[in-house]
């Protein structure tokens, strides 16, 4: 009993003396009460009806990054207010002599900022609460979500909170303490998640994984922690963050018991200096010395915008020299710093070197993996470019197709160094027709490898005619046959010489997509690589928030998108539908519209000048009018017959009025066309 | 009593503490003295607690004093930069401490700013540094500790206020057994206040002893011999230093009065006189008998 007064007492000492920042830390709450009356008052007087409102006030009440970042702030706040003690040799003489033990001291500290930080919490989730019942938009939604948003704020404030905590702790200043939370929250999700991706795109030349790869460094960061929960697709579910809180739970409970370990072995006497546990030092130094001597090679490397790779080694060198240099200094609060401790630098130097060099030598034999066919479950295959697919799970193409395309693969590996010499340093025509292709060979054993080659143009053709013609890879590569339709907002359907916005109902949307399916599905390469599309069916789609996957980063930033889906002659059933059923004049050919000029324009060679050709002789235009394809609004990627190295525009007359409209050929076309006359 | 058991303490490379043994009685007054950087700051910290041995351990009261409560409530540490919140007046200070010191008399420390002229309302930022320190040692003694570890505390006051702390101390020590443990680099400022002395220099402790056994212990003796006389006075007396100055002859014996006077009659010199050494003279020869040059240890 006499022990619990007397933790109060203190309790109440210790928040009378630091009441400046406690207020600092409450005048947060206070704007964030602001923003939200503003926010409340907008949506009452806006035009919405009344279900609008409702569920924007609702949305309100989800735990969102505003009180994210005024609980982060207010746990950094406090906790160097609680803290900052230990970094002035006067205050841990006056603390330390109490007659309160160490941990005492911690816990007392810990409890009462958490209090502190609860009980506006709690003040303003109840004010929000009667703010939004006052306006009469109250619902159940509204309290659950606010209940998962004093939780969330609680779990940030707790995981910010014992991270600033531990880096007061680690050091005998507020400022290197503050700089010491700064590296506890970037070290993994910013120094560690990017150093793999750096260095695999510059040494390997089949890298394609981006900077994805390393998402599990998040979860070592209080920061990246933060914006996990509190990131949300449309609407907070917290069904979706409970790994998240979990994760943090157990961050909180781990930085506790670190804090309460460290907090117990704090030698006094470190106060004022840099850090507080000299023996840590050198390892602290260490990992943050061989992956800034990295970066520092990779920068120059990439800032001297040449292939010179020895720019690398001395990138490394200076890095080293610099970030070590610059560590000891902060160290020893004394730029003679930079000199000392130089066989520590030379370490993590060789350290740097040996991790540059692994890559650089390809010791772990990157850019050659090909797999043994028995260990193969599939293969996917798709043009590098293509990110914006929104079907289902791709599942690669398997059993003989796969064994003929990893045959061919084999070639691909082999020659995947020189045609990226080629395609790098080489002239445009002697990379004419390569391409650079993703290949995904999903393993039985349930792994993953993805490796980026280029193809040359005639590797291509083999590797297409090897996989284009099943449907395997047809539901890879054409989002249409796996995704799901409801998805759909607009559709535009282009051909000589219009694009129009179709007005369907859902099943002549189903109607028009299952013909088109039925017509691609026996479109096979030779056709797609010869015959010139006549027009496009373009899709604007949103995604499923669900279904987002690492294979489609780009789907976070873009919500909704479009997909260009070519309509080839060949397709009947799908004209037939377009004319009879939707009535859309369809022309599958420019061969009936009166072409009375011909304009070809393209870049003088090494030069910015724009040189062009006009052809206004008809015969010559009447034969090449059927190898002309209709170009505005047409998408160019995955129609291998086109040859667009020139801009060719057509001037078409229709109803006593000339028109110019963009048109595309292939190659042997544009070689005629180049004959007609002489550019100027 | 406080037990100081083979105790070291280093900071990085330097060496503040070394292998030091020292008893402190209670209901003394212990005056640790030393240069600058002899250790004396790291040592009375060790004592209350505020740094940890590297080696050793400090016993209070039968009791390891690092983080033990039991122990440290017993104890007050004065700092020679003592820290107070800011905006905090002397009484706001008083509670605090009250908060952590059950014993805490509230009715004296009222008492007492009023016997020393300071205003408990007054914010303790616009106090002189000597009314700081006095109100350091006000708060400490109201604490009712058994305990009382000042690092130069009495700098800064002036010979009455000192006076004044000193007939406080001799009162509370008589009252309820305090053993104030005072540490400066000032002999002069111990010296009317302190029952025992330590030494401390390069981290380790010179000496220690009781005021009175040295001072009683330790004459200057001056003497005159006949011309023809063969003395050998290094083989009669505990000579801690000699100078001959013609046939005046000046030594500091470790020797009692008593002693030296019968051993003088014996020796029949034409003249001698045994007088009494002060602080800094006994401190000046013990030092010097352990190779060290006062001088430069102490001024």
């Amino acid at each position: 009993m006499t022990l619990k007064i007397s933790f109060t007492n203190l309790r109440r000492e210790n928040i009378k003396h630091r009441i400046g920042m406690i207020l600092v830390t409450y005048f947060f709450f206070f704007l964030y009460i602001l923003a939200f009356l503003m926010n409340v008052q907008n949506i009452c007087s806006g035009e919405e009806n009344a279900s609008a409102k409702l569920k924007m006030i609702t949305k309100l009440s989800e735990p969102e990054f505003g009180m994210g970042i005024v609980a982060a702030g207010a746990a950094i706040l406090l906790a160097i207010s609680s803290f900052k003690y230990l970094h002035s040799k006067t205050e841990i003489d006056f603390y330390h002599s109490l007659p309160i033990k160490r941990r005492e001291m911690l816990y007392l500290m810990l409890t009462n900022d958490l209090v502190l930080f609860a009980t506006p919490l709690v003040f303003v989730s109840a004010f929000k609460c009667i703010v939004a019942a006052a306006a009469g938009y109250a619902s159940g939604a509204f309290l659950t979500n606010t209940a998962w948003s004093i939780v969330c704020c609680i779990a940030v404030f707790a995981v910010i909170y014992l991270t600033m905590s531990l880096a007061m702790v680690m050091t005998g200043n507020t400022f290197i303490g503050i700089l010491g939370f700064g590296v506890f929250a970037g070290y993994f999700p910013v120094m560690l998640y990017y150093l793999y991706p750096s260095l695999a795109a510059t040494f390997f030349t089949t890298y394609c994984d981006g900077m994805e790869g390393a998402e599990y460094l998040n979860y070592f960061s209080p920061a990246s922690l933060t914006n996990m929960l509190l990131t949300s697709y449309r609407t907070w579910e917290w069904k979706d963050h409970m790994i998240h809180l979990a994760v943090i739970a157990v961050w909180a409970a781990v930085l506790l018991v670190i804090n309460d370990l460290l907090f117990e072995r704090r030698p006094s006497e470190m106060a004022g200096k840099a850090m507080a546990f000299p023996a840590a030092n050198p390892v602290i130094r260490f990992l943050l010395v061989v992956p800034a001597a990295i970066y520092v090679g990779l920068a120059l490397y990439a800032v001297s915008f040449t292939s010179f790779k020895p720019w690398i080694v001395a990138g490394v060198i200076i890095g080293a020299f610099f970030s070590h240099g610059v560590i000891e200094c902060i160290y020893r609060f004394d730029v003679r710093g930079l000199w000392s401790n130089k066989r520590q630098m030379l370490a993590a130097m060789a350290v740097s070197f040996a991790i540059v060099g692994f890559f650089w030598a390809d010791v772990s034999g990157y850019d050659r993996y090909l797999p043994g066919v028995e260990d193969l479950e599939s293969i996917g295959l798709e043009k590098s470019s293509d990110t914006s697919f929104w079907g289902k799970e791709k599942n690669g193409v398997s059993g003989e197709t796969m064994e003929g395309e990893l045959a061919i693969l084999d070639r691909v590996v082999r020659e995947n160094d020189k045609n990226t010499d080629i395609y790098n340093n080489g002239s445009v025509d002697e990379y004419r027709g390569f391409g650079h292709y993703n290949v995904r060979y999903r393993l039985k054993s349930g792994e993953e490898v993805r490796r980026q080659y280029v193809v040359s143009a005639e590797l291509k053709d083999e590797l297409m005619r090897q996989v284009f013609n099943t449907m395997e890879y047809k539901k890879d590569t054409y989002s249409l046959y796996t995704a799901d339709w409801s998805l759909v907002t607009d559709i535009k359907v282009s051909y000589p010489t219009h694009t129009e916005t179709l007005d369907l109902t859902k099943e002549q949307r189903a109607e028009l997509f299952r013909c088109y399916l039925e017509d691609h599905s026996t479109l096979d390469y030779d056709t797609v690589k010869d015959t010139l599309p006549f027009g496009q069916i373009l899709i604007m789609h949103g995604y499923d928030p669900k279904a987002l996957t690492e294979d489609n980063p780009y789907q976070n930033f873009a919500m909704e998108d479009s997909e260009a889906y070519y309509l080839y002659p060949s397709f009947k059933k799908t004209i037939k539908y377009l004319r009879d059923e939707l009535k859309v004049d369809v022309r599958t050919s420019m061969k009936e519209l009166s072409i009375t000029q011909l304009e070809a324009s393209r870049y003088r060679e090494d030069s910015d000048v724009v040189e062009s050709l006009t052809i206004y002789d008809e015969e010559f235009i009447n034969s090449v009018k059927d190898r002309l394809c209709y170009g505005d609004e047409l998408w160019l990627e995955g129609i291998e017959s086109i040859d667009a190295s020139m801009e060719l525009t057509a001037t078409i007359l229709t109803d006593a009025q000339e028109e110019s409209y963009v048109v595309y050929t292939d190659s042997e076309t544009l070689e005629k066309i180049k004959k007609q006359g002489t550019f100027e | 009593m406080i037990e100081i058991k083979q105790v070291s303490k280093s900071f990085e490379k330097i060496e503040a503490v070394k292998d030091i043994d020292l008893t402190i009685r209670s209901q003394n007054i212990f005056g640790m003295l030393g240069t600058n950087g002899a250790g004396k700051s790291t040592l009375l910290r060790m004592m209350a607690g505020i740094l940890k041995p590297q080696q050793g351990e400090i016993v209070i009261d039968g009791q390891n004093v690092w983080d033990n409560t039991d122990v440290k409530k017993r104890c007050f540490y004065i700092s020679d930069d003592q820290f107070f919140f800011p905006n905090a007046t002397a009484k706001d200070m008083a509670t605090f401490y009250g908060r952590y010191y059950s014993k805490f008399d509230y009715t004296r420390f009222d008492e007492m700013m009023n016997k020393f002229g300071l205003d408990g309302t007054r914010k303790i930022q616009t106090y002189s540094k000597g009314m700081k320190k006095q109100l350091s040692i006000l708060i400490g003694l109201c604490a009712n500790v058994s305990y009382l570890f000042c690092d130069e505390t009495f700098d800064g006051l002036d010979p009455v206020m000192r006076q004044g702390i000193k007939s406080i101390f001799a009162k509370e020590i008589d009252e309820r057994e305090l053993t104030p443990i005072i540490a400066s680099h000032n002999l002069r400022e111990l010296e009317d206040i302190c029952d025992h002395i330590g030494l401390l220099h390069k981290g380790g402790v010179l000496l220690s002893k009781e005021l009175a056994d040295l001072k009683c212990n330790m004459h200057k003796v001056q003497c005159v011999f006949p011309e023809d006389a063969k003395v050998s006075l290094y083989k009669l007396f505990h000579i801690l230093q000699l100078n001959q100055k013609g046939r005046l002859v000046t030594m500091t014996v470790r020797e009692n009065e008593e002693d030296i006077a019968g051993k003088m009659e014996g020796l029949n010199p034409v003249y001698h006189e045994v007088l009494p050494l002060s602080l800094e003279e006994i401190f000046i020869s013990e030092t010097e008998v352990v190779g060290y040059d006062i001088k430069n240890l102490i001024y």
